[in-house]
Formats: structure tokens, C-alpha cells, sequence
């Protein structure tokens, strides 16, 4: 700081300091994570926070935009916290912006290629690689000894997810990733391998058991809506198939018509031909596989990894949610006689406006969301986390019974890509799969006309 | 002078509004399309003269979204017309009820078409809808809605006739309801029975606002974005991908707006030459001047 300091600002600084460290200290009572993460963690409590509270010459309001839906409920309080307590002393008052759920993406999208300098601080997603221009870089703010951070603490995999060329334009305060949901009741041991998968789907249809409580066995989520590639692309990665990650994109599609994406994409078929799939699965996304499991009328489903939390609510789904767990999606089983899982991981979460007018409070609020003590507020009020210090916290996984299931597929997952032309890569693959699915094309023609799009894509000038 | 002065000072602030919103999002469009306008390069495009609308007439999904649509239209159209007609005629008679029964027939246009598409999408729902449930219970049918072309095609149709013959019932119902009483009166003495009435009285004497709805209903069926796209998605594959839906995802999925801007253009004049036709037919039934 330039100008001279007065005594009073001196005292704040020395109670914020104390404040830090005992909020520090009350973070530590409340966590266990490992040695290093909680060094790391106190570190950046005490040091962050005494930055943040460093107030601002004017009253500055800082437009926060956030994702409408279960995130925002959880940050709302989080906001008035802020408010009520970190803005009488650093002057930074901070306004919560929403835009409708369903096109929030593509709104974002506009504002940011309109320059328009509000909101803020945005809510973005994994198609950060279509917006990164407009965004400010964070390395340099992080990189500063103002605001020391501890980004070691998020989850390796998720903050890759929110670099674009290396550069890192957000956090990652929601991870997303597939699991494979299976009843517990009927599925003590989930299945481990693709095969496996199909003669479990097998035993649980009625058609093949008329004692199966359940219907089907799986449920696809074949509508043809370009995010439910990420699906098949799962098993295809654990088939041998390789990683859709940052850089990787065009070896991902000259390998689409190889034998095993063949392999892979016949299995996904023969589950529908063979009656173990809903045969209006092809219209279904995340609200129609959560009734098909929380109905009982499925034995199984590769979902979003957040329904596990949902479909563990009595009030959702009182006929199986004592009953449902998640896992890595299978795998295949490898020489040695280990199986490989893995499962890709995309993130959500803030990034700050390159065209904003007040980016360094945006910045001291930005650095605030990179804090164990919003990780853990926002995890308990309902949403998620990109946080390892949150992963593996005790108190924490008792109160969320699906952290303890989510943690290992999140700790062996690998970053989807955020190539500008994601969400038409994604489109391109779930189409032609979508049409495989519904026979109106082979799974050969489906293969090669995707890897043919996308290589067309890819390649464009 | 002055009053004149005076009316175009009051009308000039909702002009401005309502230009900015037509005007200019229609020049920009025109600019949009003939430039390689995406979201990394949006404020550098560059120039490509006529290259988008070639890429679009090339692109095989623009011809199957074209056929789709003219046949979605003329499909629930000639139903809807239709069923709109006799609904009109048969209400033209003191029915105990009428009015009560008219509100509800209303109703669903009520409804906005998205959200009206994401009731219809429960309704048909085979976990959680109520028509799989009676299907299943009553009839022993299990019924893949959504499955495949057919079934999908005449569930949407369905739909976009539940929610539009009500459009098209109220505008018919309001022509009946003036028709001069004294041809009818007159048939209905000379011992027409109620087919002829309707053959050679009301449908001559209605021709006029038969095809104005019928222009209007095509125009609208033509554009149908939100009960579709929220309903399937213009799946099962592509099969149920209307042109707007795909200058939608050719903008925010493949995320190029010099593509999707060249696909409206065309997309509008496909439009303008249908309504010319409409316009003639309506010239020529001597409604228009």
C-alpha cells in the first residue's frame, strides 16, 4: 500500500489477523485433512483474510453472478455473511446476480463477448476454453504476495479442467463427474468391469428374472443432448480408449473407429436391443434416470455424481434412498489383474470479468471463495466442492453420506477438455451415438461419421 | 403542423424501442452472416462474402430440419384447422355449460409453449406420466413415446395440436358466432341436413377467416422452437430437429454465429416466399385488396 496506513486501519489489520487465525484454528478443529493441505489451508486463512479485509477507499459493489439452482441457494448465505460482516470493513458490498438455469451458459456468453463489465465475477463452466478471452487470468492475481493462496488444496484434475493453454481463468467450487449408481440391496458388490455391468444388467431385468424387483437393469441416458456424451466416453476411456483431455482432442477422434470404440459403443446398443434399457431411455437425461432409479424401475444408471446426494434425500426418493450407492464407472481388467477406472471430472465455478471495473475487489472477494471456510459453507448449505481439505474431512463426510462414495472417483478422475468448440465435440459424439442407439445408423457408420465431424472440426482453420 | 410535430414526438420513444429491437438485431444479422463470426472471433471476423449460406445449403442437417418442418406443419395444421372448425360449429348452439367448457378447451394456449412442453414431457413420461400408467394398467400397452421417428412425430404433434387448436377454435368460434343467420335459416328451411349446411354454407361464408388462420397457424408451426426443444431436443438422433432448433444449435452448440445468421436469412425467406403464397390465396378469395 502507498499511502500511509492510519492507526485505526493498523488495528483493524491486527484483528482481522487475530479473527484469521482463530477462524483458522476453528477450521482446523473442523478438519482433517492431511498435514501438508492443513498447513497449507491455516496458511492462507490467516494471510488471505487479512487482505480481504484491507478495505477499499469507496464503497465498491461487487456484481457476484452464480449459477441459479442448489448452488446458489448455497451461496446466498454465504453472501449475506459477506455482507454483513466483511463489508463494514473493507467497503465491499456484494450483490448476487442470476440469470435463468437452463441457458445461464450461453447468457454469460453474451455478456462476455458484449464486454459488458457486470457481472463481475461470472459463473462459468467447463466451456471456459469458448469464453477465455473475455476472462482475466488468474495466475498473476495468485501469484501475488497480496493474496496468498492455497489452491493445492482443490482437487488436481478439477482446476486442469479450468485452464485454458495452461492458463488458469477460474476455481472450482462444483465438480461434476458420472459414477455408475447401483441399489445396494440387490448389488452388494458393484460391477467392476463393462461385462460385468451387462450380466448384473442382465440379472436385474425382468424379461431375463421376472423375480427382479427391478424393471431394467440400466438406464441410458441416450436423449440426444450433447453433455450426455460424456457417458460413453467414460466406459470408452476405461475400455483403453484415450482421455478427451486439454491437448488431446484430436488423437481422442482418429481413434473413434477403433476396435475397441467399436467394442464399446455395440456393448452400449446391445444394452437396449436386449430389453436391459428402458427403450424410451433414449429421451432420457438427469431427471428421467433419477425417476427410473428412484422409482425402483432400474437396477443401475450412469449418472451425474450430484443425484447421489439427491436421491439420498427420504423426501426424493423414499422407496430406495436407503439403498442406492455410487462408484467408479467400470472398467476393464488389465494384464497384471488390476482394473482400470477412472472417470472424467468438469468443473463449475467463478471466474472474474476481464471487461470488470472494479477487479480488485472483485479480486478480494474472488480470493475469499478460494477459502476452506467458503468450501465448507457452501458444501453444507447444499452444493458441492472442488476441494480435497473438503473431500476428506471428517465432520463433513459424516454429515454428507456421499462424500465418502465420491471421493475416490474424484481422486482417480482425469480432466475433460476445454477445447473452444467443447460443447460441438460433445454434440458431434452424442448425435451419432443418439443414432446408433435409435438404429439410424450402424455402429460403424455412427463411429466413423463422428470421427469424420470431428476431425473436420477439429482441423478448421 | 404543430400536432403533427406533437404526434411524432409521442410516438418517436416507442419507435426507437421498437426498431432497436427489430431493426437492428435484423442488420446485424445480415452482417453476422457474412462474416466467420464465432465465439472466439467475434469482434475480429473475418469477411466471407457468401461462404456461410453455401455451407449451409450443403449441410445435410439443414434440408432434413426443412423437410421436417414443412411436414410438421402441414401435419398438425390440416388437423388443427380442421378440429378447430367442427369444435367452432358444434359450440355455434345453446349448450348447457358452453361457457365453462370454452374456458377449458382454452386453457392450455394459456400456457407458455415451454413450459406447456415440460408438462406434456411428464405427462408422457414412462416412469412418472400419467398416459404410460393408464396405457400400461388399463390396456396392458407399454408404449415407447420418445423411442423413434413415428412415435415421437405424432406425440409432438399431438401436443402442438392440443395447445394450438384452442387458437385456432376461439378465432373460428368468434367468424361463426357473426355469420348472417339468414342463409343458414334460409338452408335450414329448404331441408339441408347439417352436412350441407356446413359444405355449402359455412365453409363458403368462413373461407375468408379459414385462411387467415390458416396463414397465421402455418407461420407459427413453421417456427416451433420451445415445446420441441425442450421435449426431445430434436432427437431421437436428428430426427426431430426443426430449422429453428438447428439455427439454434448451429449457434450455441457449434457456437458459430455467421453459420446460424446465414441459416435464419435463409430460414426467412423460405418464410416470406409461404406467406406470399398465403397472401395470394387470401387476394384471391377476395380478402385482400
Amino acid at each position: 500500500m502507498s499511502e500511509k496506513v492510519d492507526r485505526r486501519t493498523w488495528l483493524k489489520i491486527a484483528a482481522g489477523t487475530v479473527a484469521g487465525l482463530a477462524v483458522g484454528g476453528v477450521a482446523g478443529y473442523l478438519s482433517a485433512p492431511s498435514k501438508e493441505v492443513e498447513r497449507t489451508v491455516t496458511k492462507e486463512i490467516t494471510k488471505t483474510i487479512t487482505s480481504i479485509r484491507t478495505p477499499e477507499k469507496e464503497k465498491v459493489t461487487v456484481t457476484l453472478n452464480w449459477w441459479p439452482g442448489p448452488e446458489s441457494d448455497a451461496v446466498t448465505p454465504i453472501v449475506k455473511w459477506w455482507n454483513e460482516n466483511m463489508e463494514p470493513e473493507n467497503n465491499i458490498h456484494v450483490e448476487l446476480v442470476l440469470f435463468g438455469r437452463a441457458e445461464h451458459f450461453d447468457k454469460v456468453a453474451n455478456l462476455l463477448i458484449s464486454k459488458s463489465p457486470e457481472p463481475d465475477i461470472v459463473f462459468m463452466s467447463y466451456t471456459v476454453g469458448r469464453v477465455y478471452e473475455h476472462l482475466e487470468p488468474l495466475d498473476k492475481w495468485f501469484g501475488s504476495p497480496k493474496y496468498p493462496y492455497a489452491l493445492e488444496h482443490y482437487v488436481p484434475a478439477a482446476l486442469d479442467s479450468f485452464r485454458v493453454k495452461g492458463t488458469l481463468y477460474g476455481i472450482p467450487t462444483d465438480m461434476n463427474t458420472s459414477i455408475l449408481m447401483y441399489r445396494t440391496d440387490i448389488i452388494p458388490d458393484p460391477p467392476k468391469t463393462l461385462e460385468e455391468m451387462v450380466e448384473v444388467a442382465r440379472k436385474w431385468t425382468k424379461k431375463y428374472n421376472p423375480d427382479s424387483p427391478t424393471e431394467y437393469g440400466f438406464a441410458i441416458q441416450g436423449k440426444n443432448i450433447w453433455f450426455n456424451s460424456y457417458f460413453w466416453i467414460d466406459l470408452y476411456v476405461n475400455q483403453g480408449g484415450p482421455p478427451l483431455t486439454p491437448g488431446n482432442e484430436i488423437e481422442f477422434a482418429k481413434s473413434l473407429d477403433s476396435d475397441i470404440a467399436k467394442r464399446t459403443l455395440e456393448i452400449y446398443v446391445k444394452i437396449l436391443d436386449e430389453g436391459l434399457s428402458p427403450p424410451d431411455c433414449v429421451d432420457y437425461e438427469y431427471a428421467e434416470t433419477n425417476q427410473a432409479l428412484a422409482s425402483g424401475k432400474v437396477a443401475m444408471a450412469l449418472q451425474w455424481q450430484c443425484a447421489l446426494g439427491e436421491l439420498r434425500n427420504p423426501k426424493n426418493a423414499p422407496l430406495i434412498y436407503d439403498k442406492i450407492g455410487g462408484c467408479l464407472p467400470p472398467g476393464r481388467k488389465l494384464p497384471d489383474g488390476t482394473i482400470y477406472r477412472k472417470s472424467e471430472v468438469h468443473v463449475h465455478g467463478p471466474g472474474i470479468n476481464k471487461y470488470s471495473k472494479h477487479k480488485e475487489a472483485a479480486f478480494k472477494v474472488f480470493a475469499f471463495l478460494t477459502t476452506f471456510r467458503f468450501a465448507r459453507d457452501y458444501i453444507m448449505n447444499g452444493a458441492f466442492t472442488g476441494s480435497q481439505a473438503i473431500l476428506f474431512n471428517e465432520h463433513i463426510r459424516k454429515i454428507r453420506t456421499d462424500i465418502p462414495d465420491l471421493a475416490p472417483v474424484y481422486m482417480n478422475s482425469w480432466p475433460m477438455t476445454t477445447h473452444p468448440d467443447l460443447i460441438a465435440i460433445h454434440d458431434i459424439i452424442t448425435r451419432n451415438i443418439n443414432s446408433a442407439l435409435t438404429k439410424l445408423k450402424s455402429v460403424d457408420k455412427a463411429l466413423s461419421d463422428a470421427k469424420k465431424e470431428l476431425l473436420e472440426l477439429l482441423t478448421k482453420e | 403542423m404543430k400536432e403533427r410535430h406533437l404526434g411524432i414526438l409521442l410516438v418517436l420513444p416507442a419507435t426507437v424501442i421498437l426498431f432497436s429491437v427489430t431493426l437492428f438485431p435484423t442488420i446485424f444479422a445480415y452482417y453476422m452472416s457474412v462474416h466467420r463470426m464465432t465465439l472466439q472471433h467475434f469482434w475480429s471476423a473475418p469477411f466471407v462474402g457468401l461462404e456461410n449460406y453455401f455451407r449451409v445449403l450443403s449441410l445435410s442437417d439443414f434440408w432434413y430440419s426443412l423437410k421436417f418442418s414443412l411436414l410438421y406443419t402441414v401435419v398438425v395444421t390440416s388437423i388443427e384447422i380442421t378440429l378447430g372448425f367442427f369444435l367452432a360449429v358444434y359450440f355455434d348452439r345453446p349448450l348447457k355449460g358452453r361457457k365453462v367448457l370454452i374456458s377449458i378447451i382454452m386453457l392450455p394456449m394459456a400456457i407458455a409453449p415451454a413450459l406447456f412442453g415440460i408438462l406434456m414431457k411428464l405427462m408422457f413420461n414412462d416412469v412418472a406420466g400419467l398416459i404410460p400408467y393408464i396405457l400400461k394398467n388399463l390396456f396392458k400397452m407399454e408404449v415407447g413415446f420418445f423411442s423413434n421417428f413415428n412415435s415421437a412425430f405424432l406425440t409432438l404433434a399431438f401436443i402442438d395440436i392440443v395447445q394450438w387448436t384452442p387458437f385456432v377454435f376461439i378465432i373460428l368460434y368468434a367468424a361463426v358466432q357473426a355469420l348472417p343467420r339468414a342463409p343458414i335459416d334460409a338452408a335450414i328451411v329448404d331441408g339441408a341436413s347439417k352436412w350441407q349446411l356446413i359444405r355449402h354454407i359455412i365453409i363458403p361464408l368462413l373461407k375468408p377467416t379459414i385462411l387467415i388462420v390458416t396463414v397465421f397457424r402455418v407461420m407459427d408451426a413453421l417456427k416451433t422452437f420451445d415445446t420441441i426443444n425442450v421435449i426431445t431436443g430434436g432427437g431421437p438422433g436428428n430426427l426431430t430437429m426443426t430449422l429453428s432448433i438447428l439455427v439454434y444449435k448451429l449457434a450455441y452448440t457449434r457456437g458459430d454465429f455467421g453459420l446460424s445468421a446465414a441459416a435464419t436469412i435463409i430460414y426467412f425467406l423460405i418464410v416470406i416466399v409461404i406467406a406470399n403464397l398465403g397472401l395470394r390465396l387470401l387476394k384471391k378469395g377476395g380478402i385482400l385488396a
